[in-house]
């Protein structure tokens, strides 16, 4: 699978009992599936992440479903 | 893991903070006039470092300090050894400190209390990934893969061993597929150029569990003259405003049959006080996450029971819950774990399968679309979320955009689509049900409320189980059509179809 590079603000949704995502620069919706490390868990911090699709579905719904392969705050 | 400068830094500034402040205790110790602030200091300045520059989660931070700290105590011992001067002072704690985090780390791991820090390594974020689904041809046999199978390495196996091949050609020739995870591109490579056995192939993604946090609401009470005696039916909105009608449809009614419905999802808490009467005996009886026990409250929590919430099930007598894990405990599943759950559901006789759950995909993977159409074969009506991608359209969300599957938008108490609600002007079978703030149970004898197109799902569901209680031939193009016909033309209609008006659904195949 394709890995791909991101960088956007970390966002916080209260659907379906709430849940942690990446509003990229360019706007597009990531979820990892595997959530987001708790120390990046602050609504608006900047990141950048590595990712890749994930095939699979969930209650969540929103944006694409990615596995993070890496993430780290800031911009560079 | 990947090692940074601040991985190796950290740990030799700690060594060095440490041997000066061994040397100024060993100094104080033998008489000698040696300042001990400055070691002090430094050793402080290190275990800010350390604390700044590790990542993950409290038990990361200790743990990670213990070890550094730790093994720096024992090489000042080692050094003071060699000098002859009380090692014993720094060996003896060194040795603590080294137990103390591998201890404390091993049981935070068990416990999940642990990130990608120090120890944790890549595995914090491993994926179990490596998996592909293949559909072979009806007439072929997984042995003419056997070359590229053991090429790369690849474990194999029926993905659904319960249907056989005159039951479902799809299904049974569909096999999962185990290989290194950095083959898997290759492999499906090479497996689509052999059009000849292969039919579709596609990955199967799995992934390790790590609990979402949880962020809930809940709303204030209401007074109010109702039917039902469930205490908590204040809390419930939709049910307020319509739950007498339907309640006073079915309070002398006799039905047919006790519709089952099928709760795809994380689970179902069979034991919940307001569940247990309405649960039947399925393969998902208990819930780590919640979202399904959620769900199975809305399809039919019982009601008039004096307990909790109220579902227009009145007294429990009209639908039937079950449960089957199509999700993992962080509420994701692999395409093959929800198709499986589908089929299983399918064979249990459901008469209604109610997926709150989806991805956004125009394109269905091929496997979930045979499930579904497995299901519908059998007679099921299928009830699928539209998602929750704030105004995409739900032919860009699957399962919803399946052909068959009923498709529910989510509205708000003003009956104005939700605002994280996808609309739904393309598919045929499109229904708004509510779907915010929705007060339902919880694993633990919990309630609490969500939002979101889950919550609207397992509601049409829980309707579509009472219409089929009473028509238990209802195809899944005529409940649609009931419920559109007698459903109410909103504000936002044009955007995600009518908004079901149950009782009038349900008077309707009285």
């Amino acid at each position: 699978m394709t890995t791909q590079k991101i960088t956007g603000k970390i966002t916080h949704q209260t659907t379906e009992g709430g849940f942690w995502g990446i509003i990229s620069d360019d706007g597009q919706r990531y979820r990892p599936v595997e959530g987001i490390p708790q120390v990046f868990q602050k609504v608006g911090l900047q990141v950048q992440a590595e990712i890749e699709p994930y095939a699979g579905f969930s209650v969540f719904m929103w944006g694409e479903n990615v596995h993070l392969r890496s993430i780290s705050a800031g911009n560079a | 893991m990947e090692i940074t400068a601040e991985h190796i830094f950290g740990p030799v500034f700690a060594t060095v903070a440490m041997f000066f402040y061994g040397r100024a205790i060993v100094g104080r110790a033998s008489g000698r006039q040696i300042r001990i602030l400055p070691a002090l200091i430094l050793i402080m300045g290190a275990l800010l470092f350390q604390i700044l520059t590790t990542d993950g989660t409290i038990i990361d931070v200790v743990c990670r300090v213990l070890l550094s700290f730790g093994v720096a105590m024992i090489i000042d011992s080692r050094y003071l050894a060699a000098k002859k001067e009380h090692p014993k002072m720094f060996w003896v704690p060194g040795l603590l400190a080294l137990m103390i985090s591998f201890v404390l780390y091993f049981f935070a791991s068990l416990a999940g209390y642990t990130s990608n820090g120090f120890f944790a390594g890549d595995g914090a974020q491993d994926i179990e990934s490596g998996q592909v689904l293949i559909e072979l041809g009806p007439d072929d046999a997984i042995s003419e893969l056997e070359e590229v199978l053991e090429k790369y390495g690849a474990e194999y196996g029926r993905a659904f061993p319960m249907v056989d091949l005159d039951e479902n050609e799809d299904l049974a020739q569909t096999y999962l597929v185990r290989l290194p995870q950095d083959q898997v591109d290759a492999f499906l490579a090479e497996v689509r150029r052999d059009t000849e056995n292969v039919d579709h192939s596609g990955y199967n993604s799995v992934i390790r569990l790590n609990p979402p946090s949880v962020a809930r609401r809940t709303e204030t009470s209401v007074e109010g003259n109702f039917l039902a005696n469930d205490p908590q039916l204040p809390r419930q909105w939709w049910i307020r405003r319509d739950g007498n009608a339907v309640h006073q449809l079915l309070r002398n009614a006799r039905p047919k049959k006790k519709a089952r419905v099928a709760i795809v999802d994380t689970g179902i808490d069979s034991g919940h006080e307001d569940l247990r009467g309405i649960f039947s005996k399925s393969p998902a009886d208990s819930d780590i996450q919640g979202h399904g026990t959620h769900c199975a409250g809305l399809a039919g929590a019982a009601t008039n029971n004096g307990v909790g919430i109220a579902s227009y099930n009145w007294e429990g007598r009209f639908v039937e819950v079950r449960g089957y894990k199509g999700l993992s405990d962080d509420g994701s599943g692999s395409v093959e774990q929800v198709s499986e759950a589908i089929i299983l559901a399918a064979e249990d006789g459901a008469d209604v399968i109610s997926l709150s759950l989806g991805s956004k995909t125009a394109l269905p993977p091929f496997t979930e679309r045979a499930a579904i159409e497995y299901a519908l074969q059998r007679g099921c009506i299928v009830v699928a979320a539209a998602g929750n991608n704030r105004g995409l359209d739900a032919r860009e969300h699957s399962p919803s955009n399946i052909p068959g599957v009923i498709a529910v938008a989510a509205t708000n108490a003003q009956d104005r689509r939700a605002p994280f609600s996808n609309i739904n002007t393309k598919l045929k079978m499109p229904l708004a049900a509510p779907g915010m703030d929705i007060f339902s149970t919880l694993p633990a004898g919990k309630y609490e409320s969500y939002s979101g197109t889950s919550m609207a799902t397992p509601i049409v569901a829980g309707v579509i189980g009472i219409m089929r209680a009473f028509a238990p031939d209802l195809s899944p193009q005529k409940a649609w059509r009931i419920l559109h016909d007698t459903g109410r033309e909103i504000e936002d209609s044009h955007e995600v179809g009518k908004l079901i008006q149950p009782a009038a659904a349900i008077k309707a195949v009285l």
